[in-house]
């Protein structure tokens, strides 16, 4: 059996870690960097740059170059959200089957999940070369408000990386797991989760080596990336002030004042001002370039973002409310994501909180190690390795002929195993909720409902001889169906034809531990099972049945001309003096900014 | 402070659980199922639901049974996390005791409890069950003092058993 790894699937950056018995280790890239960016880009010369490697083709070559593929994973395309984020990104994203994203790529049509699978066979390749074992199976985490169909995507993309996905694990909870593994507390903890394109917040019960969720909230669209919008916005007004251009409407320019506006942000968790000038922002097609000054303080900048860390101080709220608990009580608080290294989240918190944020994880890599050590668990690999290290010291024994203590593990008895056990219970993030009559749902499993579990409904026929039923499905809060988020539909086949009224058909709702529900229905008068199928929109449904591996990448037409093959190596070329011009211009510019007071 | 682990259940003990439980799901309510008294707070609720997660959640058992075994367990520990998500929320639990009781008044008029002794007798351990068929049988002799011995017997095993607090309670009731 090969290795079971965790992996933190972010939507700017991914991480990876593998649990020893010396604890967590990381996968490093060939740079030693632990922290890798979840961007995928495509030559034009063919091939594929995956991580850091491709982090900086982002500006030079935005078209081929897929970020933030996290925010169109299992998403319905239809979704007014959705749209918002795709008017935002620089490559091509079309309307799919059952209403799925594609991203287009090199003219070829790829799902969201077969990008995803990049990244994470990246990582994958990582850690094999790294503990030089072939990798097998994999903890992934999620956002914890994460919807069936963005779970169905993300187990998807493990699949298609080649590995068993053992575990979905929401992403505050790995944290709290990373944070309490082995340590035999009982504690409540709370989990601040403000990622790159996510913020959620759960709060845990910590009873020695149970993980229980309490009750959890979250919004999918708040995170690092809209705090750089605000900044960047910031600096597109102030050069059309100064010098009357508005560089809105012009991505490459817009792309430029995003990379120093998240540059501007870190400056600024250190600093109470920022000031400089930003050179080179290409405004025309003739590649004229203007310069920006600017002058940012620490205050300004708090009550730019002010409303965004108020709506995250509001869901802590409502997830206390939720749990009927008092946020004074909280013995500790877990801040994850890069985004909680702003200073006025740090401030709001202790405000709400009565006391400090704990500050000796990092928060970058908790969620990771959480993974890890959850993939450890359910693989077995933490017993397994108890075994290995007592095979490796009975070795020694037998060469060196010196009696050692040994103290032997009894597999069949768990309750004396040497090596900490940890078990999660985690819950639904959002209600489950039914379409009744005219256009009203009914709550049918409440959020926070502690998971795995199963519900019951009987349904019936409206009409004479029915034999298909079909029943919507939706998330949310709201009585009215159409404010909910349409999950998909339930379809009942094959119903024994009977008088309207008289079917009666129990259908079995059951959410899984990875959160993914299931339903299955059986006929109460023949106890027959009837055919029941859920149609989630915004699922990965490829067009052909068959699982496309991930090597199958889109191949340019091999009849190109010489002519082309020139083409391509002029634009390789013109890219690669981008990329190096980049590169130097992000550094010139975050030592600008350094040196400005 | 730290807290002392909960204890898992072997491979065993879990079968034998299933065999007794999974034939008595239906006519089991949310506190036999958690194996909780009636009086429970919030918190013996809670406690209970991880004393009873830590035995037998299938992700603890995932490497040893077998898919047909494993998919019984889910079906066991998805009823006990449907009981806990009744009874730890006090608006949810009072319909539920509200219902319960209009259900006892119903099922006492029409029928004996016999179903019910099978029902909850099915959640004791098998030791308990011998301990009390033979406090049964020793009350049925007149024998009352061993029979209150089996009683009390069979409730260290289960201490929060309504069930068994019921049947010696009745046993010691002065005649």
């Amino acid at each position: 059996m090969g290795l079971a790894i965790g992996i933190d699937l972010g939507t700017t950056n991914s991480v990876a870690g593998v649990a020893t018995p010396q604890g967590v280790k990381l996968a490093v890239d060939e740079n030693g960097q632990t922290i890798h960016a979840s961007v995928v880009s495509f030559p034009i010369e063919g091939g594929l740059l995956v991580g850091n490697e491709a982090r900086v083709r982002k500006a030079t070559d935005p078209t081929q170059t897929i970020y933030s593929a996290k925010r169109l994973i299992g998403q319905n395309v239809r979704a007014p959200l959705v749209q918002l984020a795709m008017a935002s990104l620089a490559y091509q994203v079309e309307e799919g089957t059952n209403q799925q994203p594609l991203i287009v790529v090199r003219g070829q049509h790829m799902m969201v999940p077969e990008i995803s699978a990049l990244i994470l066979k990246h990582l994958k390749e990582l850690c094999e070369d790294q503990f030089g074992e072939e990798v097998t199976g994999v903890v992934l985490t999620v956002p914890a408000n994460f919807s069936d169909s963005q779970r169905q995507g993300t187990k998807e993309a493990g699949r298609r990386a080649g590995m068993e996905v053992l575990r979905l694990v929401n992403e505050p909870t790995a944290a709290a797991l990373a944070y309490g593994y082995g340590q035999a507390m009982d504690q409540s903890v709370a989990v601040y989760d403000f990622g790159g394109g996510t913020f959620d917040f759960s709060l845990l019960k910590i009873d020695s080596d149970i993980f229980e969720v309490l009750a959890t909230d979250g919004e999918f669209f708040l995170g690092g990336d809209d705090i750089d919008q605000v900044i960047a916005e910031f600096l597109a007004g102030e050069m059309n002030r100064t010098q009357h251009i508005d560089p809105r409407p012009i991505p490459t320019a817009m792309n430029r004042l995003i990379v120093a506006a998240e540059q501007i942000k870190h400056y600024l968790a250190d600093n109470e001002d920022a000031g400089g000038t930003i050179d080179g922002i290409v405004v025309g097609d003739t590649g004229d370039s203007v310069s920006v000054e600017f002058e940012l303080s620490r205050e300004r900048f708090n009550s730019m973002i002010e409303g965004y860390i108020g709506r995250t101080i509001e869901i802590c709220q409502n997830v206390f409310a939720a749990a009927g608990m008092d946020p004074k009580r909280v013995d500790d608080i877990i801040m994850v994501g890069g985004s909680t290294r702003i200073p006025l989240v740090r401030e709001r918190l202790a405000d709400f909180f009565g006391k400090e944020p704990a500050n000796h994880i990092n928060p970058d890599e908790v969620v990771a190690h959480g993974a890890a050590i959850q993939a450890a668990i359910l693989s077995g690999q933490i017993l397994q390795q108890s075994e290995t290290e007592i095979a490796s010291s009975s070795a020694k024994l037998a060469e060196n002929a010196v009696p050692i203590d040994l103290q032997f593990i009894d597999l069949d008895s768990p309750d004396d195993a040497a090596v900490p056990s940890a078990l999660l219970l985690d819950v639904m993030p959002e209600t489950l909720r039914i379409a009744t009559t005219g256009g009203y749902s009914e709550a049918f499993l409440e959020k926070n409902s502690p998971i795995p579990i199963e519900r019951t409904s009987v349904f019936t026929t409206a009409q004479d001889d029915q034999t298909r039923v079909v029943i919507q499905c939706c998330r949310g809060t709201a009585r009215n169906v159409e404010d909910n988020e349409i999950l998909g539909t339930l379809i009942l086949e094959d119903i024994p034809a009977a008088a309207r009224g008289d079917a009666k058909i129990e259908v079995t709702f059951r959410v899984d531990p990875d959160c993914i529900l299931h339903v299955r229905a059986i006929d109460l008068r023949t106890n027959q099972e009837v055919q029941a199928k859920l149609n989630v929109v915004g699922a990965p449904v490829s067009a052909s049945t068959e699982v496309a591996e991930v090597d199958d990448l889109p191949v340019l037409d091999k009849k190109a001309t010489r002519a082309l093959e020139k083409e391509q190596k002029k634009q390789k070329k013109a890219q690669e003096k981008e990329e190096k011009e980049q590169k130097k211009w992000e550094k010139d510019w975050a030592k600008n900014l350094a040196k400005k007071r | 402070m730290p807290t002392k682990r909960k204890q898992m259940w072997s491979r065993r003990e879990v079968l034998s659980y299933l065999d007794r439980i999974l034939p008595a799901l239906d006519k089991l309510d949310h506190f036999e199922i958690l194996d909780v008294s009636y009086q429970a707070d919030t918190k013996e609720i809670q406690s209970a639901f991880h004393s009873m997660a830590a035995r037998l959640h299938p992700d603890r058992h995932r490497n040893g049974l077998t898919p047909e075994q494993y998919e019984k367990l889910v079906i066991a520990y998805a009823r006990i996390a449907e009981a806990y998500r009744i009874l730890r929320d006090p608006k949810h639990r009072d319909g539920y005791v509200a219902k319960l009781r209009k259900g006892r008044d119903a099922s006492a008029k029409a029928a004996p409890k016999a179903d019910t002794t099978t029902a909850a007798l099915a959640l004791l351990s098998p030791k308990a069950q011998q301990l009390y068929r033979r406090a049964t049988a020793a009350a049925r002799t007149g024998d009352r003092s061993s029979a209150i011995l089996n009683l009390r017997m069979a409730l260290s095993k289960h201490p929060q058993s309504d069930f068994l607090k019921n049947a010696l309670r009745n046993l010691q009731k002065p005649r």
